[in-house]
């Protein structure tokens, strides 16, 4: 019940929130949003039915061209544009899914990494579809007159709505029939086919699903930013959208939507951190020539990801479930336990 | 087909054996850390980078002569390597495949934006002591530079498998490979075995690296595309055969060359992808590799 509450409230803070804020924050509150959509897929991919994606970031760019592309040849409505980027993302999802099925562990890696490099190359050579290292342009969609919305508070709409949506279908379908299955499947492919979970149909569902949410994301920062260039999916972009995930907790919704925030967040903050780090590193008598301590974001990144995984391997949300059982251990004896069983008392 | 044709062909295939031979090196290095300790290395041509900068370092900051500089790099590779499979490495030993490709993860970003920010993302020129210039070889023109990469590479190839072979400690190694329980039973180290099998795989990328700068430029990402073709290399040997990942890394070398000389430049870069893809679906062990039968 009070998490019932507590649900409500912030979901109502959330809509409300891009009326107060300003345009920098709306623009990083729609990218929270995109991230956690993509973190949810990427997550039923790895941490539901356990199969690494080091590719996503293809997926990514797959949606975002996908939507732009009929965006500009078609002249579709937005939603309908973003809905044809994740379907994109998806049947190239469903095509990888099924050579996957042979593969484990550090195969399926390297195959997945190969994917996400081999991507932003194709952009860069079909210059005539995705307009080559120049990249597209598109329209962003126009606030419904009469609302009294600006630009940006619409597009933060958007992106918050689609990823409430995305939530609540992810929470439904991880305790539905399919999840339970890929959960099974991830825990012993042996054991879950014996009892009838066909191996093929849910792994192949689980990447094609996967790449409809990375998709849709895709084609929601497409219109976010209203310009799209393949340097914004490289292989780094993988490697963040794996990083979020284990971050924030596999197989985890929760964990999919603190993993998004900190990996949004996280560099607004360092800039900050990587001047400092650089200015303590000169105190030592380490100057470096390269000078621009922008790209120490990557280095933070990768301490987090192995502090994370030495660690703290559940992610953030385990620190939540560890202090619950700590609570539950140590804390004050519930009176509870006397109300269950009355005929003790009596 | 002409003669002349023939000729370019074999041209292009001697040019794909010099770059091959460095794949070769660089999928080597895989396969040692992959055969002893289950783990791919995502970071290993991060490393060989990092290692690179650090001769030109060396060479261009300290004056160090070629030689000296070359014997200190392989000396900090091999306990870069070292060093790393002890810290980092061994604690996520037990864990899931994925905390592991995590963890290499993790290292390839930190080595590849800590050497931008040292050394910068403008390309460097890396002296090599053989520079440019041909020579005539039944009627090829073979670059020198091609050459020696070539020679390097096959010399320490030879190297490598004799001290696999014919040395105790090589021995050691490939009993840990073979069956880690077995090997701590008869008093294998088999903890030091593991960050020595690391220290090695460093040294062999780092000699990747120092050969393949003079050809593709000094740059945080330089190994990008080379770690890719390693892979396509050690998959299509098979990630459990040194042997393989010889061949697979040449093969790839000189199918990449033939196909950029025969079809497009600009289709080599998905060729990677579709070749890995290709021999995992149609043959998963590889050429040379192995099938282990698990027990369930």
């Amino acid at each position: 019940m009070v998490g019932r509450i507590l649900l409500t409230v912030l979901v109502i803070c959330l809509l409300t929130a891009p009326l107060f804020i300003n345009q920098f924050a709306n623009f990083v509150l729609s990218r929270m949003a995109i991230y956690t959509v993509v973190a949810l897929g990427l997550n039923l991919l790895t941490g539901y039915s356990g199969q690494i994606s080091l590719g996503h970031g293809a997926f990514f760019a797959i949606g975002a061209y996908g939507a732009a592309i009929v965006a500009n040849r078609l002249g579709l409505p937005w939603p309908l544009c973003i809905l044809t980027g994740g379907l994109a993302a998806g049947l190239a999802g469903y095509l990888l899914g099924w050579p996957s099925l042979r593969l484990t562990g550090p195969y399926l890696a390297i195959a997945t990494l190969a994917l996400a490099v081999a991507v932003p190359q194709a952009l860069l050579k079909f210059e005539d579809l995705t307009g080559g290292v120049q990249g597209l342009k598109l329209s962003q969609p126009q606030p419904p007159l009469g609302l009294g919305l600006a630009q940006d508070q619409w597009l933060a709409y958007i992106c918050l709505v689609t990823a409430m949506i995305m939530v609540w279908l992810t929470v439904n379908l991880v305790r539905s029939r399919i999840g339970r299955a890929l959960i099974a499947l991830r825990d012993s492919e042996i054991a879950a086919q014996a009892v009838g979970v066909s191996l093929a149909r849910f792994k192949t569902l689980a990447f094609a699903t996967s790449a409809f949410y990375t998709g849709l994301a895709g084609g929601l920062l497409a219109y976010l930013l209203g310009y799209i260039a393949p340097d914004a999916f490289t292989l780094v972009v993988s490697i963040e959208f794996l990083t979020m995930v284990v971050i924030g907790g596999l197989a985890s919704v929760a964990g999919s939507i603190i993993g998004a925030a900190i990996i949004v967040v996280l560099p607004l903050l360092s800039s900050n951190l990587t001047d400092y780090l650089a200015r303590l590193l000169n105190l030592v008598g380490l100057s470096a020539i390269g000078a621009t301590t922008k790209g120490l974001i990557w280095a933070i990144y990768g301490v987090i990801l192995i502090l994370v995984m030495v660690f703290l391997p559940g992610g953030l949300v385990s620190l939540y479930h560890k202090a619950k059982n700590l609570w539950a251990r140590t804390g004050p004896v519930k009176k509870a336990g006397a109300g269950d069983r009355p005929g003790e008392r009596g | 087909m002409t003669e002349g044709q023939l000729l370019s062909l074999a041209q292009q295939v001697v040019s794909g054996l010099s770059a091959g031979s460095i794949y070769a090196l660089l999928a080597l290095a895989l396969v040692l850390i992959y055969q002893s300790t289950d783990v791919v290395n995502f970071a290993q041509g991060e490393m060989a980078m990092f290692t690179t900068f650090i001769a030109y370092t060396l060479l261009t900051w300290y004056g160090v002569p070629f030689l000296p500089a070359v014997a200190l790099t392989l000396v900090f590779a091999f306990l870069l390597g070292y060093l790393v499979e002890r810290v980092v490495v061994r604690p996520v030993e037990e864990a899931p495949v994925l905390s592991v490709v995590i963890v290499t993860l993790g290292l390839y970003s930190i080595f590849n934006s800590v050497a931008g920010w040292v050394w910068g993302y403008v390309p460097k020129g890396f002296p090599s002591p053989i520079s440019g210039g041909t020579v005539w070889f039944l009627g090829l023109t073979v670059g020198l530079l091609d050459l020696w990469i070539l020679g390097c590479g096959l010399v320490i190839m030879v190297l490598l498998h004799l001290f696999l072979r014919r040395t105790t400690l090589g021995t050691a190694m490939r009993a840990v490979a073979h069956n880690r329980t077995a090997a701590r039973l008869v008093g294998i180290p088999v903890g030091r075995m593991l960050s020595l099998g690391w220290g090695f795989s460093a040294m062999l990328g780092a000699i990747a690296g120092m050969l393949a700068a003079p050809k593709i430029f000094l740059e945080p990402n330089m190994m990008a595309g080379v770690l890719l073709y390693a892979f396509a290399g050690a998959v299509l040997g098979g990630l459990s055969s040194p042997f393989g990942a010889i061949a697979g890394g040449l093969l790839v070398g000189v199918i990449e060359n033939l196909l950029g000389a025969l079809v497009a430049t600009e289709l080599k870069s998905g060729l990677a992808f579709f070749m890995i893809l290709a021999v995992l679906v149609v043959r998963p062990q590889g050429l040379f590799g192995t099938v282990h039968r698990r027990k369930v």
